[in-house]
């Protein structure tokens, strides 16, 4: 976008960048201390229209509102974190568990209109949980970080967020010895996300990245549905090609 | 430098700074899809001093950088999808791109100078990189893991930033978690019949005006090769300030 700017104008950009990147940065730190109740309050939408329309997405779908989303990503985590200490006969949650998804590889396009942003990231990521015999199990994971944001009287805020799994397992053994194709039914990551409000198959890691989702954020004047990393902004990938099941089943 | 920028420079500076940072991300996720077609024609500048290098040597002017990256690229994907396509028929209607491997190179560690005149950039970054794929011709998925170092100019073109010189530096490859670098050289090196060494880049090397090799992976005989240092501020991209010497024509 060759769109001049000011002196004054141009800083104030570079500033809503700056603090763009430090925002998420800063939610890699809120994850690797898992603190999810507290990053959904301080940074993501607080709007009661934004926070209607706020999403959550994984390779399988978007939860929708920020009330789903919270359900999702706060209640039944800690249902399932609760389910760990008691099986592990832990003295309080997390005790033997480490996340960390740092988020490297920005690229950030801020609006014309400097009302909203659309950034993307790649992680090279860990997560590790403790088992019930005092193993834990630790596994890596690659996965691409989009995020949609919005600037709210208090600053800027996350609206609508997507990872996009390409692969995960365990830490020290051999990827090449894993299935070509991943039993999604049984899938740990794919479990995880539970039952989205909107289902629908956005990243299938079979192909790498040919169905290019999440897509690169491109320069634009003004947010509208069509770019959004929320359910509105997914397009099914074109695929006509025989016995192709539509790349596995893309609803 | 010993000129002493405005404040209005230094606010086109640092803007320009982040938008070459978002041109460096930006040749990741096209590389991340094997979208050579897409990276060189859009955040590439065409100019005969362009020039792509890596362990083989240095690729000059836009139309060498294009034959070894776009072409040569674009008929190993296709000639990969041949390969597969019998025993994954399910790939019938996609590019063949995307499908040979993901090969996302992510970015940390970047130092950037933008020229003091404000017409180019320099930059450096080190790049801890997974080459994943799971459609193979040989039946296995595969995951690798590729550190190397980049050293990049930019310039300012009709007010957009783009490429003008990369310079890939490799380092470490390996499978992921199932190498250890140090001791699978030593292993080959001291093998009475020495296998090759695990390429840095995937196919045969294209034709190039500056032979290699100019950066290899790791050895146990070699020092730490600084072959791009990072970039000093600087007040306009000459031959002291460049990470592709010019060549006058």
């Amino acid at each position: 976008m060759s769109k001049t700017y000011s002196d004054e104008e141009l800083i104030s950009r570079v500033w809503d960048v700056e603090e763009i990147k430090k925002l998420v940065h800063k939610r890699v730190y809120y994850i690797a201390d898992d603190l999810r109740s507290e990053e959904l309050a301080d940074l993501w939408v607080s709007d009661p229209d934004h926070q209607k329309t706020a999403s959550f997405g994984r390779n399988w779908g978007y939860y929708v509102g920020l009330d789903n989303i919270k359900t999702y990503y706060t209640d039944s985590h800690t249902a399932l974190l609760e389910l760990q200490k008691s099986a592990n006969g832990a003295s309080a949650l997390n005790v033997g568990n480490l996340y960390a998804h740092p988020a490297s590889t920005g690229l950030v396009e801020l609006a014309g209109d400097g009302k909203t942003a659309k950034g993307i990231w790649y992680c090279i990521s860990q997560e590790t949980t403790a088992r019930g015999d005092s193993t834990a199990d630790a596994e890596w994971m690659m996965e691409k970080l989009a995020i949609d944001l919005i600037r709210e009287n208090d600053g800027w805020k996350i609206w609508h967020l997507v990872i996009a799994t390409d692969l995960h397992g365990e830490a020290g053994q051999d990827y090449s010895q894993q299935p070509i194709y991943v039993d999604w039914d049984s899938d740990a990551v794919r479990r995880e996300f539970g039952v989205p409000t909107i289902e629908k198959l956005t990243h299938d890691a079979t192909f790498n990245w040919w169905d290019d989702y999440p897509f690169m954020p491109k320069p634009y004047e003004a947010f509208h549905d069509a770019i959004s990393y929320g359910p509105e902004g997914f397009v099914p990938p074109i695929n006509k090609g025989w016995n192709a099941k539509e790349g596995r089943n893309y609803l | 430098m010993k000129r002493k920028l405005t404040l209005s420079q230094r606010i086109q500076n640092a803007a320009a700074s982040q938008e070459v940072e978002n041109v460096k991300a930006r040749h990741t996720y096209f590389h991340g899809r094997a979208d050579a077609a897409g990276e060189w024609a859009q955040i590439w500048s065409r100019s005969d001093d362009c020039s792509w290098a890596h362990a083989f040597g240095r690729m000059r002017g836009f139309d060498q950088v294009w034959y070894g990256s776009v072409t040569q690229y674009d008929k190993m994907a296709m000639e990969n999808w041949l390969e597969m396509f019998e025993q994954y028929p399910e790939i019938g209607g996609k590019d063949p791109r995307p499908l040979m491997e993901a090969s996302v190179h992510t970015l940390v560690t970047d130092i950037i100078e933008v020229a003091a005149d404000g017409k180019s950039a320099r930059a450096s970054f080190i790049t801890p990189g997974v080459i994943h794929s799971v459609l193979t011709p040989e039946g296995k998925k595969y995951c690798n893991v590729l550190w190397e170092r980049y050293g990049s100019d930019f310039v300012c073109e009709d007010g957009r930033w783009k490429y003008l010189h990369e310079h890939v530096c490799p380092d470490i490859p390996g499978k992921l978690d199932m190498c250890n670098w140090a001791a699978d050289e030593y292993a080959r090196i001291t093998d009475p019949s020495p296998k090759e060494s695990m390429p840095p880049t995937l196919g045969p090397p294209p034709p190039v005006t500056d032979p290699g090799p100019m950066h290899t992976p790791y050895s146990v005989l070699k020092k730490p090769q600084n072959t791009v240092p990072w970039p000093e501020p600087y007040e306009t991209l000459d031959q002291d300030h460049t990470y592709t010497p010019f060549v006058f024509k």
